[in-house]
């Protein structure tokens, strides 16, 4: 920290703004990459405690997250961050939660911890080809539970295939909720189309198995938790938000639906 | 028996292609994979026994729950990469299109008694999740003080 000005630290950046300013990277890259919000939290207290902050208050919700640290000799600094966009990327929040370990366990100072941020921001473990056979076990594997057949299961790989990299071409900084529509719409005319051409039997089956990629599934249980777990705002937001996902979801089922003539549903 | 072998080789096969979209590290998709198989046998096993959605559904996820802990000290991760993956072949997919089948075609009694199901299996899982974040809190402080206190009474050379 003695070391005021360097090429990690912006113009007259004190030592508090730079503490929080890191706090802040680390938490806002665990929540990007489907962390908890009280692990967003955490992580930005305990951070600031082991860099010697006298006190630090936090508040995370989905697509925000305000804190504030005092230092022991009185410096202050206060900082808000927003989240535009998250994902599940497990292999990224393992390696932010090792940086967060390794600044609270002293094995790290805050410039080591800038770098491993940006080289954690580049990480993506699978190529695409990779994703798209994971799509089609996932859509596949899945649908068998809801009662698919063989070709039902291979049909819904074969659609949650094509989806997914339908979604790869779709610009990540577009709405989430058009997105949503325009993926469950291919999914309805994907499914719809099997079954005409004669591979598919069942097309509610394969759809089901399909939208099992789509559907808010896991972000409506962390809500369910957050609001169970005491954290009300952000566990309200989430399931708001995963309500507004499904019904993104059954709308562009809706479309396609009318699209394709109704038989498929 | 023949049925929950495939049911359960399905579920295994769901569960490593969502740990590749969440894009888990490749060393812990074994563990997360037959962690999401054996979260399905408890939620069948408990769903044999009772017709109770919310019971099949809390058990699976505070196995589930349980489970992931154990795994994320074993690999040094957070736990909710496991139990977010492991919850996956629980989430009620077939009543959720049911409900918003039932939505888009008018069949007002289809979205409510689908609804109905999706709400419940919903609230099992969170639950189940919640509880077993519960119980880890209460047991994760005591087991850290045995840890440390048999760490401690070690001697010095290392010698068990």
């Amino acid at each position: 920290m003695e070391n005021a000005h360097n090429s990690h630290r912006f113009e007259g950046e004190s030592d508090a703004d730079f503490l929080l300013r890191t706090a802040l990277d680390v938490a806002a890259l665990t929540l990007r990459s489907g962390g908890e919000i009280h692990r967003v939290e955490e992580t930005i207290q305990r951070i600031c405690s082991s860099f010697g902050a006298a006190h630090t208050e936090v508040f995370a919700i989905h697509s925000q997250i305000i804190a504030s640290v005092r230092m022991k000799d009185g410096a202050y600094s206060s900082q808000v961050r927003r989240i535009y966009e998250s994902d599940n990327r497990f292999a990224r929040l393992d390696e932010v939660n090792r940086i967060s370990r390794a600044l609270c366990f002293g094995k790290m100072t805050l410039e080591e911890a800038q770098d491993a941020i940006a080289r954690a921001k580049g990480i993506t473990p699978y190529p695409l080809w990779m994703i798209l056979i994971a799509s089609a076990c996932g859509a596949g594997g899945l649908s068998f539970l809801f009662g698919a057949k063989i070709r039902d299961a291979l049909c819904a790989g074969l659609v949650g295939a094509l989806v997914t990299l339908l979604g790869c071409l779709i610009p990540k900084n577009g709405n989430a909720f058009l997105e949503m529509v325009l993926r469950s719409f291919a999914i309805g005319v994907l499914s719809r189309a099997t079954v005409i051409i004669g591979v598919g039997l069942d097309a509610g089956k394969i759809i089901i198995g399909a939208i099992m990629l789509l559907v808010p599934g896991v972000s409506f249980g962390n809500a369910m938790r957050d609001l169970l777990g005491g954290d009300t705002l952000s566990g309200t937001l989430g399931i708001v938000r995963s309500i507004l996902l499904a019904a993104s979801i059954a709308f562009g089922l809706f479309v396609a639906t009318s699209v394709t003539g109704g038989g498929a549903l | 028996m023949i049925e929950f072998l495939i049911l359960f080789a399905a579920v295994l096969v769901g569960t490593f292609g969502f740990a590749v979209l969440f894009g888990m590290k490749p060393k812990h998709l074994p563990a997360a994979t037959l962690l999401g198989g054996l979260t399905y046998t408890v939620y069948y096993l408990v769903a044999l026994a009772t017709p109770d959605l919310f019971l099949s559904n809390f058990a699976g996820a505070f196995f589930a729950g349980i489970a992931a802990f154990a795994l994320a000290v074993f690999y040094r991760a957070p736990a909710v990469t496991f139990s977010a993956l492991a919850v996956i072949p629980l989430v009620p997919g077939g009543a959720l299109y049911y409900m918003m089948s039932g939505l888009i075609t008018g069949k007002g009694e289809d979205f409510s008694n689908y609804g109905g199901v999706a709400l419940r299996v919903g609230l099992g899982i969170a639950a189940g999740i919640v509880f077993s974040s519960t119980v880890v809190g209460i047991v994760r402080p005591r087991l850290h003080k045995i840890l440390t206190r048999k760490e401690a009474r070690k001697p010095e050379d290392g010698s068990k």
